[in-house]
């Protein structure tokens, strides 16, 4: 947003003026905050990360206020626009304009001047049924009057999110990305290595994001799916007798599905980051998960760490206990958020062949005096305390967060359009979220509200 | 909403894909026409071969020799009796220490490569920065980001590809075939993803091959060359089509259709890239096809294209790039366990990733995959002149560089002084490049004998720097300027070039 | 296709087309038929076994070859049976059929230059955002449009099914066995092969089942679980015979086509550009069995058919 190319440390003999990586709209804010000790050239009260950031913080929301009526790039466009349609303020060859409305002879076949409910009807059915309406649907689509329309319309979206094709095909492709199989090591591996059930994930990511269900569940879900798409809570009523992870594995009862899933309490349960697959295949044999956090926040917050994104710094972080060398300065811009969230995966079991992958460990995490050391906060939520140890507790916050309805909207949305969503859809995005809500997390209200918007049904 | 979750918003995804679309097809509708054999002096071709799994450099050309120490016997050293250098190399090539284990009958290929290769190959130590496959596997070829996102295929192809047909194609696996980031990429520089190399050339086609000997296809194909005709006058004339003639999608699909279809019929693409045999019931006569007449060639250096996958890559990445359609292509065996005989695997079940179960068998029984392909794809590289006007000049070798991709290499330990032991994923490694361009018969970096770590070098001087490691953007870049792939932040390497 | 009675086979095409006047079928109506009251395609019902049914054996993937199971969405109209009504009264008293007269020689040039396209005077869409009916959608239709089991539409070299084969360029991903968790984000430059493969693959395959079907076959009661007769879908078309161009099949068989593919009535100009396939490049007469392959592939892989 701000910098041209990623900045380097400050040193004066090499690069007298941290300003030179700034684009225009950078040098607007940077000059915003000239007041503030920040850039006032005391910088005796910022000899620690944690003044400085807090400073920046502290100093940063008036600063962008302070900026967001000027047009910083020349392009036409103010900073806050730019922000709200996602172009860049500070450059000027990144800017929206939105197309002219159509102008000629009436086109008797699509009404492209705005929602074309004809157009609209073929492509629910082609999206959601995975097959357009047939002639006599189409026909009879064309026949009924506008009201009549939106009934039919809405109804064949019903009809569709209740076929296999949406719940057993068009929603695990929405899955593969976030669950990233691996046949080689999966329930049907040729080779006799099966760590996880891949498949169990998809059951579960299928199921909470049809029926009605509430949407949160991918992340606060204690409860798995079975291949019978039972609804199990505890696939284990009657543990084999012992602790030996081995008995654990073969527990008999015709609708167990034991491979699949990971014992844990409820309070270790948080949906589909802590499933077995999704350890087996992210936390792998790491001490420090990095990965598997990196991936709960891309795959169910839509922020990418590796881009930048989803920055909510624990202050005192990165301590990096396994020393890896993430408190250098440009790893610790990222690593003071993804550390403390790979903090509460740390007790998780990755990849065991003892079977007891992706289990809830209290006493896993191998660095003396971890829980000492670190900063054990989420979002500002402590999880020190056993009873909240592990995921949950930040799931919990994550799962009502507007990161979380913002990913949501734009799963269905993009998943609709099948592009990657743009200023003309910033507006409609940020309206769908609002709704997220007072829907209860419910993904067909959703795409009853998506497919009656105007990017969807406007040809 | 909170500011700072609406500046997140889309703040790295601006988008200004419209233009640059638009006139890079337009950029793509040039005539690819009689060209093809004739490449020039200028144009580069990349291979990124992908060691799916986790190829270790210290299991294959670097090894630490073991010096019998307790604190030796723990770490992953050879003895010398399993180490060898082979007459004129300066790599140390292990040898197998199985000669079965399990499933595997690890033959080690590393000191019959560098007899054949050493001349014109070259090692570089790296440390990554994921132990994570798919993450890893992508910033092997991203260079972690170091070119505003771009795959080293992408950045090659629009560099060179421009007026290629097929400039990037990625046959690889997971996430070697991951896609950059880049959005001001051309369009003609995206990568074309092949998913199975052997039946890929008749995608060249719309219709040769489909229809059998017996329906008479050449009495049915000015048929259905008419009907394409008139599914164009359809396309223009429908309300659909010209309600939506400037939508992008249509456009691109239409000039694909209409244009470069063309041009790949007329190239031949389908006769030129084919791979398929007579035999073990097909019948290429049976629907019109005939065997490639290169293909006796190709299976010389790579027998086992109708069965493996690999080959079949191999075979394919050769011909693109014969043929003048590619620049740049990646290939990679997968994660399936391939069985071939029983004293032969073919591929290992995870690939190199099958260490876990059993380091130094999993190791040999992959890199002779690696090399043995490799080997098979330089022969034919080095086997094709450059210009066929010119047989005796350059071949397509001398312009050409094989990077040995790898997401990442193995843990350091072992149990003392095991032969059979696990090792888990190590951001400490190295990798092998196979190139004229490049300095050849040497290691940039080392390894430090205590630790069995890998260390960099300096990329202008070439000489060891014992504190330092190098990084995928190091990677990236000298290929790059090995390959005159210029971009802003691009390291200077100069001590790997030749 | 549901069957008035179950236990009797009856030969629809063969009763009503035997139920009219001779002159009727002669004559050339000098204008196409009015639309008629064409049943809808019913795909083929899947099997109902879960995704997940716990077997080792094959894994569900997106590589074609699994049991995944499908419902078919697209109606379940009754087929109503195919009643050949031509539009309006139809002189018949010229007795011989007269083919229309056709302009030559044509060009048959596989690949024209894209022509000039006249600038648009009718509004057009401003934001043209469609989306690709990618590799299982079009898979649907497909199956739908020519009642073919999804796993026999069209098989590469006789051998490999073309779902499989194509399916990246098709827009579709196998996350199981090619670990490809996102499919390609637009067409490549061998999409439209791979569709023309697929669409024409899977014409030709509707066509070879249709000649196995002997429309005057006579009736047979096959019992109360013999099950609906096979019926052809290139029906409207002497397939074994030369066309003359003036059946009025010809007329039904076009609007047939783009009934079943794109869901809508063709226009007149469609209509007659389509029949610029009832001859060959040099003007001669094309069959029956041609003139359906060429216009099934010829609407099934249109753009209208391809993005929406």
């Amino acid at each position: 947003m701000c910098h041209e190319r990623e900045p380097e440390p400050y040193d004066p003999a090499v690069n007298p003026s941290p300003l030179i990586f700034l684009n225009s709209y950078g040098i607007d804010v940077v000059v915003a905050l000239y007041d503030t000790p920040y850039t006032s050239g005391d910088r005796s009260t910022l000899q620690t990360r944690e003044a400085w950031m807090t400073t920046f913080e502290t100093h940063l929301p008036a600063a962008l206020a302070a900026v967001e009526g000027d047009d910083s790039d020349g392009d036409g466009q103010s900073n806050l626009e730019e922000i709200e349609l996602g172009t860049i303020p500070g450059d000027a060859l990144s800017h929206f304009t939105a197309p002219a409305d159509p102008t000629g002879d009436i086109n008797p076949d699509y009404d492209v001047t705005g929602y074309d409910a004809r157009f609209a009807f073929r492509r629910v059915a082609t999206t959601y049924c995975g097959r357009a309406p047939s002639y006599d649907e189409v026909q009879a689509f064309a026949d009924a009057d506008a009201q009549a329309q939106q009934t039919l319309l809405h109804a064949k979206l019903d009809e569709c999110t209740d076929t296999n094709y949406w719940k057993s095909y068009a929603l695990r492709r929405l899955a593969d990305n976030r669950i990233r199989p691996i046949q080689a090591v999966g329930k049907y591996s040729t080779i006799g290595v099966a760590l996880g059930d891949y498949y169990a994930d998809y059951r579960l990511f299928s199921y909470v994001m049809t029926g009605d269900r509430d949407a949160r569940d991918l992340l606060l879900a204690d409860y798995f799916i079975d291949h019978e798409d039972n609804v199990v809570d505890n696939p284990y009523e009657n543990p084999a007798p012992g602790n030996a992870a081995s008995e654990r594995q073969h527990v008999p009862g015709p609708d167990r599905d034991a491979d699949g899933v990971a014992l844990n309490d409820d309070h270790a349960r948080a949906g589909m980051i802590t499933t077995r697959w999704f350890m087996v295949a992210n936390t792998m044999f790491s001490e420090l998960p990095r990965t598997s956090a990196a991936q709960a926040m891309r795959a169910y917050l839509g922020e990418d760490i590796g881009m930048s994104e989803g920055l909510r710094p624990s202050l005192g972080e990165p301590i990096d206990p396994d020393g890896k060398g993430v408190t250098e300065e440009a790893c610790a811009r990222c690593h003071s958020t993804l550390d403390p969230l790979a903090y509460a995966f740390t007790y998780y079991e990755g990849i065991d062949f003892g079977g007891t992958s992706g289990e809830f460990n209290a006493d896993r995490p191998p660095w003396p005096d971890f829980e000492t050391n670190v900063v054990m906060e989420i979002y500002g939520q402590p999880i020190t305390d056993a009873a909240t140890r592990g995921v949950r507790s930040w799931a919990e916050v994550a799962a009502n967060s507007d990161a979380f309805k913002r990913n949501l909207v734009e799963m269905m949305l993009g998943q609709a359009l099948r592009r990657e969503l743009g200023p003309e859809e910033a507006v409609v995005v940020k309206n769908l979220m609002s709704t997220v809500e007072d829907d209860a997390y419910n993904v067909n209200a959703l795409l009853h509200r998506i497919v009656d918007t105007d990017v969807f049904g406007r040809p | 909403m909170d500011a700072r979750t609406l500046l997140k918003t889309y703040s790295r995804r601006s988008i200004l894909k419209t233009g640059a679309l638009l006139s890079a097809t337009a950029a793509t509708s040039q005539m690819w026409s009689k060209k093809a054999r004739a490449q020039g002096a200028d144009k580069k071709f990349l291979f990124v071969v992908g060691a799916a799994g986790g190829g270790s450099i210290i299991d294959s050309f670097l090894p630490v020799l073991s010096n019998g120490t307790p604190a030796h016997e723990a770490l992953n050293t050879y003895t010398a009796d399993l180490v060898t250098q082979p007459n004129g190399s300066n790599f140390r090539c292990v040898r197998s220490v199985n000669a079965q284990f399990d499933i595997l009958y690890p033959q080690a290929y590393n000191a019959a490569f560098m007899s054949n290769h050493a001349a014109h190959s070259c090692v570089m130590t790296l440390e990554g920065t994921s132990v994570n496959h798919i993450v890893a596997q992508g910033r092997s070829m991203n260079g972690a980001g170091v070119n505003n996102g771009r795959t080293l295929l992408e950045a090659v192809a629009a560099q060179h590809g421009s007026d290629m047909l097929l400039p990037a194609v990625n046959m690889a696996y997971g996430g070697y075939a991951t896609p950059g980031t880049d959005k001001t990429l051309p369009a003609f520089a995206r990568e074309e993803i092949v998913g199975d190399a052997l039946y890929f050339p008749v995608a060249t086609d719309p219709i040769k091959g489909m229809l059998p000997t017996e329906r008479d296809p050449d009495r049915l194909r000015p048929l259905l060359n008419r009907a394409r005709r008139v599914r164009e006058d359809l396309d223009n004339q429908s309300a659909f089509g010209r309600t939506f003639r400037q939508a992008p999608l249509v456009e691109n699909y239409l000039h694909a259709r209409r244009d470069r279809v063309a041009a790949m019929r007329e190239e031949g693409l389908l006769e030129k890239l084919f791979l398929m045999r007579n035999g073990g019931g097909t019948n290429l006569d049976d629907y019109g096809l005939d065997e490639n007449n290169e293909i006796n060639t190709i299976l010389q250096a790579l027998p086992d294209v109708a069965d493996d996958p690999f080959h079949a890559q191999a075979a394919l990445a050769y011909l693109l790039v014969r043929h003048g359609l590619s620049c740049a292509v990646a290939l990679s065996p997968s994660f399936g366990f391939l069985e071939g005989t029983t004293t032969a695997i073919k591929n290992a079940p995870l690939g190199f990733d099958y260490s876990h179960t059993n380091h130094r068998a999993a190791q040999q029984t992959m890199w002779r995959r690696i090399l043995t392909v490799t080997h098979g794809l330089v022969t034919l590289l080095q086997n094709t002149p450059l210009d066929d006007a010119n047989p005796s000049g350059p071949t397509l070798f001398d312009n050409s560089l094989i990077y040995v991709a790898t997401e990442f290499g193995r843990s350091k330990t072992r149990p003392a002084n095991a032969n059979e032991f696990s090792t888990g994923h190590h951001l400490n490694n190295g990798n092998l490049f196979v190139s004229p361009l490049l300095q050849g018969n040497r290691v940039f970096g080392g390894v430090d004998a205590d630790t069995c770590l890998t260390y960099g070098f300096d990329p202008l001087t070439g000489d060891e720097a014992p504190t330092t490691v190098m990084r995928e953007g190091d990677m990236y870049s000298a290929v790059c300027q090995a390959l005159d792939v210029p971009f802003a932040g691009r390291r200077n390497m100069s001590a790997m070039m030749r | 296709m549901t069957s008035t009675s179950s236990s009797i086979w009856v030969r629809r095409l063969a009763v009503c087309v035997a139920s009219l006047p001779l002159a009727l079928l002669l004559a050339c109506p000098p204008s196409p038929p009015g639309p008629e009251p064409e049943p809808t395609p019913t795909p083929t019902p899947e099997p109902s076994a879960p995704v997940d049914s716990g077997e080792p054996e094959p894994e569900p993937s997106d590589a074609g070859n699994e049991p995944e199971p499908e419902p078919t969405d697209a109606g379940n109209d009754d087929d109503g049976g195919v009643v050949v009504t031509p539009d309006g009264g139809v002189d018949g008293g010229s007795g011989g059929c007269v083919p229309p007269v056709f302009d030559g020689p044509f060009s048959d040039a596989p690949e024209p230059a894209l022509d000039e396209v006249p600038a648009e005077t009718m509004m057009t869409s401003a934001r043209g955002h469609l989306v690709w009916k990618r590799a299982r959608q079009l898979r649907n239709e497909l199956t739908d449009a020519l009642e073919l089991p999804d796993d026999e539409l069209c098989k590469e070299l006789g051998t490999k099914n073309c779902y499989s084969v194509h399916l990246v360029a098709l827009g579709g991903n196998d996350p199981i066995y090619d670990a490809m968790y996102e499919p390609v984000a637009q067409p490549s430059v061998v999409t439209p092969n791979a569709i023309d493969r697929f669409v024409l693959g899977a014409c030709e395959t509707r066509l070879q089942a249709d000649l196995a079907i002997d429309p005057d076959a006579p009736i047979v009661d096959a019992g109360p679980d013999a099950g609906a007769p096979p019926e052809r879908v290139f029906k409207h078309l002497p397939l074994d015979a030369n066309l003359a161009g003036c059946e009025p099949g010809i007329d039904v068989h076009i609007t047939d086509m783009y009934r079943r593919f794109l869901r809508r009535d063709p226009t007149s100009a469609e209509v007659a550009k389509v029949r610029e396939l009832l001859t060959d490049v040099a003007g001669n007469p094309v069959t029956g069995a041609d003139f359906a392959l060429t216009t099934c592939f010829a609407v099934g892989s249109s753009v209208e058919n391809i993005f929406y």
